[in-house]
């Protein structure tokens, strides 16, 4: 069952519409979940609240991308948790990706900007990427996969996509300096 | 703003983002099999190329046919569509060029009598040797290994 057939289930109230959802989806969400968790139990959990979300908000939404829509509320909601469970202490994965974007980050400054600006400012950013670069940087970021992951996954060398992740992390730092964004 | 709000605020870039990031690069297949593939290509590729413009190198005109044995030689393995014309060598002119004459009538070649024929690889032939002759050889490799003449 393609994507659209599956949003016109969930517009049906067809509660079919998440079990086929699941079909589909269910793998690459329990993955992203896990890949920011490190948990199992967690991960699932997520991804169960994640369906329940997609079930409440679609309709009115009706997204574009199934997957990208699910997998953003699964990503948010597993921040949630994250956030819940330990609120001062992250999982070392996110302090990996912490430290890694800590050096684009200008330096402090008295300017604060608002996470919407930040997010606008980070999609010119990506736009302004070449594809490669720009996917290796959403797997990276986005989706939370290791290096060795992403390698194994495009047929790379590590040493090509931490390369290019160091890349991209200059660019993006000379881009929210340029964009006046300061942390 | 801390840190992780860097990664929270890329979570709510535009989906046509993830959905990009979501999809397998295309240039990306296994390299793995990326060698074998190429080669397995270029050898198709070689042999393609042997069985157009060299008839088929298994499958030439034998090349050590001795006066004494090539009395009938068998013609080139095409198709037989047209039949077989039968000839016979008419002259030697050179270890790989003779004159074949027609003793049997085709329509495509009844406006001739005689055709010089080249062969690629020199072969041993002499006055009177009877060489079975297929219209599809003449067609085919014209311009690569016969000449017409009358």
């Amino acid at each position: 069952m393609n994507d659209l057939d599956i949003i016109e289930l969930y517009f049906k109230r067809d509660e079919n519409a998440i079990e086929e959802t699941k079909k589909s989806y269910d793998k690459k969400l329990v993955k992203l979940a896990n890949n920011i968790l490190r948990n199992t139990s967690d991960s699932e959990e997520s991804v169960s609240d994640t369906y329940l979300s997609a079930w409440n908000s679609i309709p009115p939404q009706k997204p574009k991308y199934l997957f990208a829509y699910l997998s953003k509320i699964c990503r948010c909601v597993c921040f949630d948790m994250l956030d819940y469970k330990n609120a001062q202490k992250r999982s070392a994965e996110i302090v990996a990706l912490s430290d890694e974007l800590l050096m684009c980050i200008p330096s402090r400054d008295e300017n604060n900007s608002e996470g919407k600006e930040l997010t606008k400012a980070l999609e010119r950013f990506l736009l302004s990427l070449e594809k490669e670069s720009r996917v290796i940087f959403m797997r990276r970021y986005w989706f939370c996969e290791s290096v060795r992951d992403i390698a194994k996954k495009f047929n790379f060398t590590e040493s090509k996509v931490k390369t290019s992740l160091f890349r991209t992390r200059g660019k993006l730092k000379r881009f929210l300096e340029s964009e006046g964004i300061y942390i | 703003m801390s840190m992780n709000e860097i990664i929270k605020a890329l979570g709510d870039v535009d989906e046509a983002f993830i959905n990009e990031a979501e999809q397998i690069l295309p240039r990306n297949i296994n390299r793995k099999f990326l060698l074998p593939f190429v080669a397995s290509l270029v050898i198709v590729a070689g042999v393609v190329f042997c069985q157009i413009h060299f008839n088929g190198f298994m499958q030439t005109v034998p090349s050590d046919n001795s006066i004494e044995d090539c009395d009938m030689l068998e013609s080139y393995d095409i198709t037989e569509n047209y039949g077989k014309l039968k000839t016979e060598v008419a002259e030697v002119i050179s270890e790989n060029k003779i004159v074949m004459r027609f003793l049997s009538s085709n329509e495509v070649f009844e406006e001739y009598d005689e055709i010089i024929v080249n062969f690629v690889e020199d072969h041993y032939f002499s006055t009177g040797d009877r060489v079975r002759f297929k219209f599809e050889d003449f067609y085919e490799l014209g311009g690569e290994y016969f000449e017409i003449g009358n």
